[in-house]
């Protein structure tokens, strides 16, 4: 009965389920498939791969360390692409450099802007600074930037003496100008300088559209000649300085003056203004902006003719009059639209004259008339300026330091401070100081409520970099960290970067330092 | 070669394929890690010394001796490129003085030296060679020479001033601890040592 039962097959369900009993079934059948010999091969061969993949694995996470940790070489064939500050490495100093560019925390070179600009679309900006870091990671291996070709480059110098060679002194064209390549390409220009890469062998043509105002004084065009790599710098000088009569350019661009084309017509951008002064015939801005001629004196050339020597307010009826306190100056017409401000009551204006070392036509520049040894186009024309005034009897300080600004103009920094309310008539020491500079006393200062006050001009000493009023080896320190001979990635420089180029050239280099050398004989301020 | 055998084969060769797949698989590189930053404490680590064991240099006998000493520096950690030394002498005791540069800054750049024999101070600047590294350890920064003046048996002495100054790489900051002077007494022409001198702090 037993045997006939178990001989009846098992009805099949209508829905399939798994017997409870199979797995029994499939370790037998697992168990005869892994012999002990096959298992044994089975294991050997699981070791060896996990060993070899985990080893290769590994190797490739170090490898990927190492690489980010070591800083990336410059890529073989692109030159310095991509070394921003220099060092011979691309990493993510060079990236936050860019990004401190971009934000307008620092300025930068020629030289740093054609190998910042990685992917040579004409601009330095975030995606430049992106690429770094991702050749840094190893996540790319070249810029698109960055081409198998012959590299063209140069500057675009203003040529003073129209000699056709810059010699110290000519500084690089701060304008805009443009270069084309077989008027083909059209480069974009940093600062005065261009560059065109991936240029194919061959001789090319380079030719410089001049500015407006300018003619130029080397061959134009040029041609060279592929590879090796071709350098030419273009040499302009101006035309406007020349002309005995010389007329106001239109001039205005929004709300902003162009100062340098104000400046080859002997014309000035006071602050405020849109539009260029022209100061030679201005009795409100004679010679210097806010320079008012008082009544009974006209502004006049100092040499009839020549605008180049400059303004003065020169006297056509006796002695100059001073204003009654709670009177207000009677606005003289002007060509510039600015407002004329009025000195309120019981108030002083005084009107500064600062002269920069190294910029201008003053300080320690012993040919002021000579474009050598100073910086005639700075890249920051206004700065700021503190001034505090003493009792010249008991060298008392008299309320709050006044805080303004000076714009360049002529070779020299110029502006009005107010020196607020109640002010008082009397003797005053005047210290003046700004920022990288040190401060300078005038002593004896007669200044006299209600009226515009004007101090004789006073020239500060440049170095002073981190603002203490000394100049020492930790200026030193702060400017060589600064500069292209840093030996310590920039670590001493932070914020100083602008204070660094003493000359405002744009760059941090040989120039600085040698006048940092030169000032540093005078180490204290007043 | 039974055909088990062989689909085994085949089964760990498509692993062993998939492993090296995951394996060279370019990875995101670990993002680099954030510096932490330097402590502002500890940056100041370097000290100045001035010997007080002068040494007789000229050895004529016939001639005014002239002594030197030797201003030495202990950097710790910090890499220096810059020393300016501000200092105080004795004027009654100490005449004819000069200051050069020592052994550390044998091709550096002074950038000042003013030697005031009246007053008795030295305003002494040395920097590192453009472009080459600041250095760590100890060294002779400068060396003082000077003649005696006074009686043997008097003290002399040669002090820092406060705006003395020490600069390295990484910071815009002196990093000067301490500077020690040096105190000796006059003897003919062999001055002995009396005590450490007067130590100042940045």
């Amino acid at each position: 009965m037993d045997e006939n039962i178990a001989q009846t097959p098992p009805q099949e369900p209508v829905s399939y389920t798994r017997p409870n009993n199979s797995s029994p079934k499939f370790f037998d059948k697992f168990s005869s498939f892994f012999t002990k010999k096959t298992t044994a091969v089975l294991v050997i061969l699981v070791l060896i791969i996990g060993v070899g993949a985990a080893t290769i694995a590994v190797q490739r996470s170090t490898e990927t360390r190492q690489r980010a940790a070591t800083n990336p070489a410059l890529i073989p064939g692109c030159g310095s692409l991509g070394d921003v500050n220099g060092d011979g490495k691309i990493n993510s100093i060079d990236s936050s450099l860019i990004l401190q560019y971009e934000a307008g925390l620092i300025s930068i070179t020629k030289i740093i802007a054609a190998n910042a600009d990685v992917n040579k679309d004409g601009k330095i900006n975030s995606i430049d600074s992106s690429l770094i870091l991702q050749y840094e990671a190893g996540l790319i291996s070249t810029f698109s930037g960055c081409n198998t070709g012959s590299v063209i480059s140069g500057t675009v110098y203003i040529d003073t003496n129209g000699n056709a060679v810059q010699d110290s002194g000519e500084t690089d064209y701060s304008g805009t100008a443009t270069i084309k390549l077989d008027n083909v390409t059209t480069a974009t220009k940093y600062l005065g300088g261009y560059y065109f890469t991936g240029v194919a062998s061959g001789t090319h043509t380079v030719t410089l559209t001049l500015p407006s105002g300018y003619t130029a004084t080397t061959t134009n065009p040029v041609s060279v000649t592929v590879p090796p790599n071709g350098t030419f710098k273009f040499g302009i000088k101006s035309t406007g300085i020349l002309t005995p009569t010389p007329t106001i350019p239109p001039n205005v661009t929004g709300t902003s003056c162009d100062s340098t084309a104000c400046g080859r017509y002997g014309a000035i951008c006071c602050s405020g203004s849109s539009s260029c002064i022209a100061w030679w015939q201005d009795n409100s801005n004679c010679g210097a902006c806010g320079n008012r001629c008082s009544s009974g004196t006209t502004c006049q050339l100092n040499v009839p003719g020549d605008y180049t020597q400059g303004a003065s307010c020169k006297s056509t009826s006796g002695p100059t009059p001073t204003v009654p306190p709670g009177a207000t100056v009677t606005p003289i017409p002007r060509l510039s639209t600015t407002p004329t401000p009025t000195i309120p009551t019981g108030n002083a204006v005084l009107m500064l004259a600062v002269g920069l070392d190294a910029i201008g036509n003053t300080g320690d520049n012993a040919t002021p008339n000579d474009s050598s040894g100073s910086n005639k186009t700075p890249k920051r024309p206004t700065r700021n300026v503190t001034v505090e005034l003493f009792q010249s009897s008991t060298n008392q300080p008299v309320g709050t330091a006044k805080t303004g600004s000076v714009v360049y103009a002529n070779g020299v920094f110029t502006g009005s401070l107010d020196l607020g309310s109640g002010f008082i008539t009397g003797s005053y020491n005047i210290k003046v100081k700004s920022d990288g500079y040190l401060r300078r006393k005038a002593l004896g200062v007669t200044l006299t409520s209600g009226r515009i006050n004007t101090l004789t001009k006073i020239t500060l000493v440049v170095g002073d970099i981190n603002g203490d009023n000394a100049i020492n080896i930790l200026d030193y320190n702060i400017l060589i960290s600064c500069s292209v001979f840093s030996t310590d990635n920039h670590g001493a420089c932070g914020q100083y970067a602008v204070l660094s180029d003493l000359d405002d050239n744009g760059a941090v280099d040989q120039l600085d330092y040698n006048l940092f050398l030169r000032e540093y004989s005078v180490q204290n301020g007043d | 070669m039974s055909r088990r055998t062989l689909i085994l084969i085949v089964v760990l060769i498509g692993i062993t394929a998939i492993l090296l797949a995951i394996a060279l698989t370019p990875k995101q590189p670990p993002v680099p890690m954030q510096q932490a930053p330097t402590p502002t404490i500890s940056y100041a680590q370097t000290t100045l010394r001035i010997n007080n064991n002068p040494a007789v240099v000229n050895s004529t006998s016939s001639a005014v001796p002239i002594y030197s000493t030797d201003v030495t520096i202990t950097t710790g950690d910090n890499k220096v490129n810059a020393v300016q030394l501000e200092l105080s002498f004795d004027t009654a005791q100490l005449y004819n003085v000069d200051i050069k540069p020592g052994p550390l800054f044998q091709n550096g750049a002074e950038l000042r030296k003013e030697v005031n024999n009246q007053n008795g101070t030295i305003s002494y600047a040395i920097v590192s060679p453009l472009g080459q590294k600041g250095f760590s350890g100890s060294g002779v920064v400068a060396m003082i020479t000077f003649s005696e003046n006074g009686k043997p048996g008097d003290l002399a002495q040669i002090n820092f001033l406060p705006k003395t100054q020490v600069t390295a790489e990484g910071t815009d900051k002196s990093v000067l601890k301490t500077a020690v002077g040096a105190t000796f007494t006059l003897s003919g022409t062999s001055p002995s040592q009396l005590n450490t001198g007067t130590p100042s702090a940045q």
